[in-house]
């Protein structure tokens, strides 16, 4: 049995950043076209422009699920400040903890997909952290944003925590100088096809479909249930039923054939058909 | 899927659990591990809208304080009987293991395993619970392995070596440690101790390689209780559950030859049998959270809110096991759940 519906059901993953110099790298890497004002698509990948802040974030993540409520997967980019001059500028982060510094909550991504990055605890801040001892309040937290609790609480609503993701680079040391766009955008750039490959992962899904028996098999349990009329749940359980011999390796098609040429008359009849025919098909 | 990152590529610590010798012990097991420290297992293991078939890919390990609660009257699922008070412990939640048929799939929301560290509470928990109890004359056999495996993780947690020291000074109780591992070596050197039941769940070859991912094969695990029997140790056997595949007969039938004909009758304490049962809630969210298992297709009996095989297939089963017992076991050593 396979254990990863690999590419099986190909579901967009949704693309969270705050500001256009975070996403334009990432559209122009992704080849993505431009689908309405602060939105991305292609085939694989839908990217929004929330806005800078945890409530910007929160509500257009929210946004993005309701009109389509079908990702893989979501993934909040960009930068974020570190209070340490040892972190290098430009270094990729996968967070693994999100602290809502407002609330003193924590979020957990789970973190079930590998990736190159090392990874850090984050603190989320309503306002721009120019001050280095803010840092203390959660010093195991060691990089700051802006969006991440934010885009988790929103994704969380619709997502398993391990389709949730957030990576950021580390773009200053909470100085209150500017970068340069064309800074920014260099640094994005040079770490485009790490980025990638993460995308690529986290395009799979890891949780398996419910099975389903072959569609010739299915047709005739569904033509059984219809001419024998059996009731919903009798309906529900052949089928149920059925799955299961399927998943035994069970040959049925015999049993499924020879049912076929039952013609129960009465309910007597067809209640003893239906038994019969499930205790042929759970043997 | 080198996509995935290994089991145990992430270890959640509690605050107050990070001093503990037996998380010092884990931690220096998994020296490349991302330590993620959190305030209550509880924020990582009962987040909403987990998969438990996915961490079942990737399970990463929680090390907690557990606060209160340390001892557990028996489940009525087991197979005790009137003559031992039982009562579990939970050390641990969750298994290393991914069987199909194991009720942890319904009775937790994640598959991350929790390892309770603080030993020493738990010590004084079961000393005070045995010094307060009125029927005295009565023995008391504690599962420490009840919801977990907890002779599969003792290579990197040691909690059964020092269950069983703690034992050695401290009378009134009975230890029973139940796995499918086939990891008695971790324990080996410790001389055998007659108040420790060591009990290996078995099951055909066959049924083991569809429902019982991860365990080592049971030829291993026979060879394992054939070792703890050999160094004197008291084993129960659990054909438990007993699940009815093409040709069950049969291998059940071999299974119970191939231990049986080998395995030094003194050091066997009992032999229980049970049919697949669970609670019906757990069923439930055990059928939605895996649904590729097989075993949540069957027709089975929803009674009294226990789901398990109708009373006509449970004789059946426990009729056939135990004349096969027989043949090697007496009677009042086998316990059948029926």
């Amino acid at each position: 049995m396979g254990v990863l519906s690999e590419f099986k059901k190909k579901r967009p993953v949704l693309l969270v950043a705050a500001l256009p110099v975070e996403a334009r790298p990432l559209a122009s890497a992704l080849n993505l076209k431009f689908y309405s004002h602060g939105e991305y698509r292609n085939d694989k990948f839908t990217l929004i422009i929330t806005g800078v802040g945890r409530i910007a974030s929160a509500i257009s993540t929210t946004k993005a699920f309701c009109l389509n409520g079908d990702y893989e997967s979501a993934l909040n980019f960009g930068l974020c400040g570190s209070g340490d001059s040892k972190h290098e500028i430009g270094e990729m982060r996968y967070v693994n903890r999100i602290r809502e510094m407002c609330t003193g909550r924590d979020f957990f991504p789970d973190p079930l997909i590998s990736h190159q990055w090392k990874e850090s605890a984050i603190q989320c801040h309503d306002l721009p952290v120019q001050d280095r001892k803010v840092m203390n309040f959660d010093p195991l937290a060691e990089v700051v944003d802006m969006e991440s609790a934010g885009f988790f609480q929103a994704a969380a609503h619709f997502l398993p925590p391990h389709s949730i993701h957030c990576i950021k680079i580390v773009s200053d040391y909470l100085n209150v100088s500017k970068q340069s766009i064309k800074v920014i955008e260099d640094l994005i750039h040079l770490r485009i096809s790490e980025i990638s490959i993460f995308l690529e992962r986290i395009c799979r899904s890891v949780i398996i479909s419910p099975p389903k028996i072959p569609a010739n098999f299915q047709e005739s349990v569904d033509a059984i249930s219809k001419s024998w009329r059996l009731t919903k749940t009798q309906a529900h359980k052949l089928n149920r039923t059925a799955i299961g011999a399927h998943l035994r390796g069970a040959d049925f098609g015999l049993i499924i054939d020879n049912s076929e040429q039952v013609q129960p008359t009465s309910k007597t009849d067809r209640n003893i058909a239906f038994r019969n025919l499930c205790r042929e098909l759970a043997q | 899927m080198n996509w995935l990152n290994k089991p145990f590529s992430h270890i959640y610590i509690e605050h107050g659990a990070k001093d503990y010798p037996t998380t010092i012990r884990i931690i220096e097991s998994f020296p490349r591990a991302e330590i993620i420290f959190i305030n209550n297992y509880k924020e990582v293991f009962n987040r909403r809208n987990q998969s438990f078939a996915a961490q079942k890919l990737s399970q990463k390990l929680i090390l907690a304080k557990k606060k209160s609660d340390y001892i557990y009257d028996g489940s009525h699922f087991v197979q005790e009987g009137d003559e031992v008070d039982y009562f579990y412990t939970a050390l641990m939640l969750n298994c290393l293991y991914d069987c199909s048929y194991c009720y942890l799939q319904g009775m937790f929301s994640s598959a991350n395993l929790v390892q309770f560290v603080n030993l020493e509470d738990y010590f004084s928990s079961i000393t005070d619970f045995i010094s307060k109890r009125e029927n005295k004359q009565k023995p008391v056999l504690l599962s420490i392995s009840h919801d977990c495996d907890l002779l599969a993780f003792e290579k990197v947690s040691g909690v059964c070596r020092e269950w069983i020291r703690f034992l050695e000074d401290h009378s009134g109780f009975d230890i029973e440690i139940r796995t499918k591992s086939a990891n008695f070596s971790a324990i080996q050197d410790l001389p055998p101790n007659d108040r420790v039941l060591l009990a290996w769940t078995l099951s055909p070859h066959a049924v083991g390689k569809s429902y019982e991912k991860g365990a080592p094969v049971t030829r291993r695990r026979i060879e394992d209780a054939l070792m703890a029997a050999s160094h004197g140790w008291g084993i129960r056997l659990c054909f438990d559950p007993v699940i009815p595949v093409e040709g069950w007969r049969e291998g059940y039938s071999d299974l119970i030859n191939e231990i049986f004909c080998k395995f030094p009758m003194e050091q066997l304490r009992d032999v229980t049998v049970g049919t697949f049962r669970m609670n019906g809630d757990y069923f439930r969210r055990m059928a939605q959270a895996r649904p590729t298992e097989e075993l949540v297709y069957r027709d089975f009996e929803h009674k009294n809110g226990v789901v398990s095989h109708t009373c006509d297939e449970r004789l059946e089963i426990n009729d056939f096991m135990t004349q096969q017992l027989l043949n090697y076991v007496p009677e009042d050593k086998i316990r059948t759940w029926s």
